[in-house]
């Protein structure tokens, strides 16, 4: 890390581990950054960050991005989404990359 | 995503000869399948020099803060960065705190007089009578 990267100021938010916002057909989710823990977890998954058309094309991987919603996105509620609840919503294939795309970069 | 030979950092390889990354990727005990080409081996190398040391990182923390050690994994990468970004401004990391593992207070301090010679008792008695002064 630069010196001057280093002295950059960081957002209480990030201290917090509070993640960000994302808008989906309308309505707003929010989506928190991966601890330590599961960093390893979610690499082996292997999951598409690209065109999610890979990850829902197949049970097992379906279940793993339901997973990663249900560990790491809530609805405006404060509840934690699924796969089906995220359908119900009416989130299409790019909604799901943009929660990934957010997931990703926010977990450094 | 781009040609190994363009990412940050691997230009420094793209001179190198094939048998000099092969022996780079043995020395640091990285696997590669033959036949390979150079552009695979550069690939490697340059993902090896990116690979976080976490022993390296929980060490900070855990030398530096008052984080517990089960705690760390509780945290994100980005705040491990802010906290390990920060800690050279509060703490010497690598001067040490004086007086505590390896600080200069640590040393032991020189028994012998400054001219190496035990000191004299006209010394010794000046230095008694100081204290006299004292009750």
């Amino acid at each position: 890390m630069s010196k001057q990267e280093a002295n950059a100021p960081v957002s209480l938010s990030t201290m917090l581990g509070a993640g960000e916002t994302f808008e989906a057909k309308g309505k707003t989710y929010t989506v928190k950054p991966i601890t330590l823990k599961h960093i390893e977890e979610f690499m082996a998954d292997n999951l598409s960050i690209g065109s999610q058309l890979f990850n829902l094309t197949n049970t097992e991987t379906k279940v793993k991005v339901s997973k990663w919603l249900g560990g790491y996105c809530t609805d405006e509620k404060g509840e934690l989404m699924t796969l089906e609840k995220a359908m119900d919503d009416g989130w299409d294939i790019v909604d799901l990359k943009n929660f990934f795309r957010k997931l990703c970069d926010l977990s450094g | 995503m781009a040609p190994a030979d363009k990412k940050d950092g691997a230009e420094k390889y793209s001179n190198w000869e094939i048998d000099e990354l092969r022996k780079e990727c043995t020395k640091r005990n990285i696997k590669f399948i033959e036949p390979d080409n150079k552009e695979e081996l550069i690939k490697l190398l340059w993902q090896n020099d990116h690979t976080p040391d976490w022993a390296e990182v929980y060490t900070d923390l855990l030398c530096h803060t008052s984080i517990p050690y089960e705690e760390i994994a509780n945290r994100t990468i980005p705040q491990i960065d802010a906290i390990r970004s920060k800690l050279g401004k509060n703490i010497a990391i690598k001067i040490g705190i004086p007086g505590i593992f390896g600080g200069a207070l640590d040393n032991p301090p020189s028994t012998s007089s400054p001219t190496g010679k035990p000191p004299k008792l006209s010394e010794f008695a000046a230095f008694c009578n100081a204290f006299n002064s004292i009750s």
